[in-house]
C-alpha cells in the first residue's frame, strides 16, 4: 500500500507540471471531439494524432494520447444518447437506454449521469490499476518466451471470437496483420524478407500509416460510402442552466451498486487481452439487467441501462493498460497504436518497463486520475459546447481528417512510399469494414508480429523443434488449456447452431 | 463486393506463399527455423481461411441477403480516393500548401457545392492552419515544392 502511495507520488510529480496539464487537457479535448464523430473511435484518433508527438518527451507523449484514449470514451456517449449513433463500438450499449432517457426529455440527466459513470468506472480502474500493474509485472518477468506467444495467441483469439459470426473475417485480419509484419529483415537470421530489392522496405512496414490508413481513411471512407457526407445535422440546444439538466437523487441512489458493479466487470474485461471495452460494456449491460428486479424498463430509459455500460467501458479502457505496461500486450486497437507509440520513442514495453521507467509509467498512470476528474468536469460543464459540434456536416470533417492523415503520414519520415501506405491501407481498410472484416486484430497483429514470430521461434530452437515445449511449464499449460477450451467452445456453439438451423 | 475481397484476398495470401516459398529459407544451416519458416505457417493459414471464405462467398453471392438495401455512395467513394491520390501526386511538386489547397479546394467543389465563398476561405485556412501547426510548430520539414 505504501508503495503504491509513494509510486503515485512519483506519478503526480511527473504529471503535474504545468507542460504536462496543458498536452493532458488538449489530448481530453481531442478525445472528446473525435468520439464525437460516428466511427471515430480512439485507435483512429491516436493514430492520425501520433505525427503531432514529434520533439515531445515521451511521457508527455503518452499523457497526451492516453488523453485521447479515453477522452474518446466520454465523447462516444454524447452522439449514442443524443443522435442514437455510438461514437465507437464501446458506446452502443449506451445506446440501449441512454437514447430513450432523451426521447423523453431527459437528454440532460443522461448526459451528466454517463458523465459521472464514466468518471467513477475510469477512477475506479485506475485505482485497480495501481494495485495490478506491479503484481503481474513481478509475475510475467518469469515468463519465457513460450508463455509470451501463447499470451499474443490467446489475445488475438479472443478479439476474433469476439466478432461471432465473422469468425474467419477475424482470423483472416489478424494473419494479414501477421504477413505485413514478416516484411523486413528476420531477426533471427538477419535475412531479407519481402522486399523486393527495396532499401526503404529494409526496416520492415512501419506501423502508424498503416494504422492511420486502416483506422483514419478506411473508417472515413466508409462514412461517405454509407452518405453520412450527404446526412442532414440534427440541431441540438442543451444548456446546464436548465433544471431538467440535472439528475435528480433518485438517479444516484438507484445507480449506487451499478457504478461498481460495471465497473469490476469492465475492468476484468479490459484485463482480459482482446476482450476490451465492446465486451465490457455489453456484459455489464446485461448483468445489470439480469439482477434488477424491472428488467422490463430495461431499454426505455432506464438509468442503470446508462450507468452500468458507461462504467464498464471506461472502467475497461483503464484495464487494458494493464497488460499494456506489464506484459507489452495490448488488448485493443487502441491500445496496439499505442504500444507501437510507446516503440517509436525508444520504449520496450514489458514487464521491466515498470522498474526501468517508473516516472514514465506512474506519470501515465497518475495522468489517468488527473484526466478523469478533468474530464467529468470539462463533460459536464461543456457539454453545451461539445453538442454544438454535431451541428458541423461530415462533408467539412472530411478534408481535415485526410489533410492530418496525409501530412502526418509523411511527416512521419518524410517518406512518399510510407504516403502510399497510407492510401493502400486505407483502401483496404474501406474493403475490410465494408466486408465486415477487422482493421483492430490487423493493426494488433502487425503490432504483436515481431514478438509472436521472436517467441515461437525461440521456444521452438529451445526445445530442439518440438512444441512440447508449450505444455511443459504450468503457465504455458494454462495457456493452452485456454486457448484450446476457446477454440472447443466456439466450435461446439457454432455446431449447435448450425445443428438447429438446420 | 464479399465475394471479390475474399478472392482478392486468395490471391494475394497464394502470392505471399508462393513468393515466399521461392525466395526464403525454411531452415537455416544448422537445422534450426529459417527466415521462411514463420511466413509458410502464416501464409498457408491465409491460404486455407480464404479459400473457406470464397467458397462461402460465391454461394451466398446470388442469394437476397447478399444485397445491401440501404443506399450506398460508390461514386462519392471513388472521387473521394481520387481526390486523395491527386493530393499525394501532387504533395512533392506543388509543396505541401498547394497541393493541400487544391486538394480542400476541389473535394468541397464537389461535395460542398453552391458556397463558393466560403468554400475559397475555408480550403485557404485549413491548409494555412495545417502547414502551421506542422512546419512552424512541430518542425516537420513538409515540402515545399514551386514556393521553394
Amino acid at each position: 500500500m505504501g508503495d503504491i502511495a509513494s509510486n503515485l507520488m512519483l506519478g503526480l510529480s511527473v504529471a503535474l507540471t504545468s507542460y504536462n496539464l496543458i498536452f493532458l487537457i488538449v489530448g481530453v479535448v481531442v478525445g472528446m471531439i473525435v468520439g464525437l464523430f460516428p466511427g471515430f473511435g480512439p485507435a483512429a484518433g491516436i493514430a492520425i494524432l501520433i505525427p503531432m508527438t514529434f520533439g515531445l518527451e515521451p511521457a508527455t507523449a503518452i499523457i497526451l494520447l492516453a488523453g485521447i484514449y479515453y477522452g474518446a470514451m466520454y465523447g462516444g456517449t454524447i452522439t449514442s444518447i443524443l443522435i442514437n449513433t455510438p461514437g465507437e463500438s464501446a458506446t452502443v450499449a449506451s445506446t440501449l437506454d441512454g437514447y430513450p432517457m432523451a426521447r423523453a426529455g431527459r437528454a440532460g440527466p443522461a448526459l451528466v449521469m454517463q458523465a459521472v459513470a464514466s468518471f467513477i468506472g475510469g477512477t475506479i480502474g485506475v485505482i485497480l490499476i495501481c494495485a495490478f500493474t506491479p503484481m503481474l509485472a513481478k509475475f510475467a518477468s518469469s515468463f519465457g518466451p513460450s508463455e509470451y506467444f501463447l499470451i499474443v495467441v490467446l489475445g488475438l483469439l479472443l478479439l476474433t471470437t469476439m466478432m461471432g459470426d465473422n469468425l474467419v473475417n477475424g482470423v483472416i485480419s489478424a494473419l494479414i496483420g501477421f504477413a505485413i509484419a514478416t516484411v523486413g529483415v528476420d531477426a533471427i537470421s538477419g535475412a531479407q524478407r519481402f522486399t523486393f530489392g527495396s532499401p526503404e522496405l529494409i526496416g520492415g512496414i512501419y506501423f502508424v500509416p498503416v494504422a492511420i490508413g486502416l483506422f483514419g481513411i478506411g473508417e472515413l471512407l466508409y462514412c461517405i460510402y454509407t452518405g453520412l457526407h450527404v446526412k442532414e445535422q440534427t440541431r441540438m440546444k442543451i444548456s446546464f442552466r436548465s433544471k431538467s439538466f440535472w439528475p435528480t437523487k433518485v438517479d444516484f441512489v438507484n445507480s449506487k451498486i451499478t457504478f461498481f458493479r460495471g465497473s469490476l466487470i469492465g475492468f476484468i474485461a479490459g484485463v482480459l487481452p482482446g476482450s476490451g471495452a465492446t465486451i465490457g460494456s455489453i456484459l455489464a449491460y446485461s448483468v445489470e439487467k439480469k439482477v434488477a428486479k424491472n428488467p422490463e424498463d430495461f431499454g426505455k430509459g432506464e438509468m442503470r441501462g446508462l450507468v452500468a455500460p458507461e462504467t464498464a467501458n471506461n472502467a475497461a479502457s483503464a484495464g487494458a493498460m494493464v497488460p499494456l505496461i506489464s506484459l507489452g500486450i495490448p488488448g485493443s486497437g487502441a491500445t496496439a497504436v499505442l504500444l507501437g507509440a510507446l516503440m517509436m520513442w525508444g520504449m520496450q514495453p514489458g514487464p521491466m518497463l515498470i522498474y526501468d521507467q517508473p516516472e514514465f509509467v506512474w506519470g501515465l498512470i497518475a495522468s489517468m486520475y488527473l484526466g478523469n476528474v478533468m474530464l467529468v468536469l470539462i463533460c459536464i460543464l461543456a457539454i453545451p459546447l461539445f453538442v454544438k459540434f454535431l451541428d458541423v456536416p461530415y462533408r467539412l470533417v472530411v478534408p481535415v481528417i485526410v489533410i492530418l492523415c496525409m501530412v502526418g503520414s509523411y511527416a512521419l519520415h518524410s517518406s512518399m512510399i510510407e504516403t502510399w501506405m497510407l492510401i493502400v491501407a486505407g483502401v483496404i481498410g474501406f474493403g475490410m469494414k465494408l466486408c465486415k472484416y477487422s482493421p483492430a486484430a490487423t493493426v494488433l497483429a502487425l503490432v504483436l508480429g515481431s514478438i509472436a514470430e521472436n517467441t515461437f521461434l525461440q521456444s521452438l530452437i529451445i526445445s530442439d523443434g518440438s512444441l512440447s515445449i508449450f505444455v511443459e511449464r504450468p503457465i504455458s499449460l494454462v495457456l493452452t488449456l485456454a486457448l484450446a477450451a476457446i477454440v472447443l467452445t466456439t466450435a461446439l456453439l457454432k455446431f449447435r447452431k448450425f445443428m438447429s438451423a438446420s | 463486393m464479399q465475394f471479390f475481397f475474399s478472392l482478392g484476398l486468395l490471391v494475394a495470401s497464394l502470392a505471399y506463399t508462393v513468393y515466399g516459398l521461392v525466395t526464403l529459407d525454411l531452415v537455416d544451416s544448422i537445422g534450426r527455423p529459417g527466415p521462411g519458416y514463420f511466413p509458410l505457417i502464416i501464409g498457408v493459414l491465409l491460404i486455407l481461411t480464404t479459400s473457406y471464405k470464397s467458397v462461402k462467398t460465391l454461394k451466398t453471392m446470388n442469394s437476397a441477403e447478399a444485397f445491401d438495401q440501404d443506399e450506398t455512395y460508390l461514386t462519392d467513394t471513388l472521387v473521394t480516393i481520387g481526390l486523395i491520390c491527386l493530393f499525394l501526386v501532387t504533395l512533392k511538386f506543388l509543396g505541401a500548401i498547394l497541393s493541400m489547397v487544391l486538394f480542400v479546394g476541389a473535394f468541397l467543389a464537389y461535395f460542398n457545392r453552391g458556397r463558393t465563398v466560403f468554400n475559397i476561405i475555408y480550403s485557404l485556412v485549413l491548409p494555412i492552419a495545417v502547414y502551421l501547426l506542422f512546419n512552424v510548430a512541430l518542425r516537420a520539414g513538409l515540402p515545399k515544392g514551386l514556393l521553394d
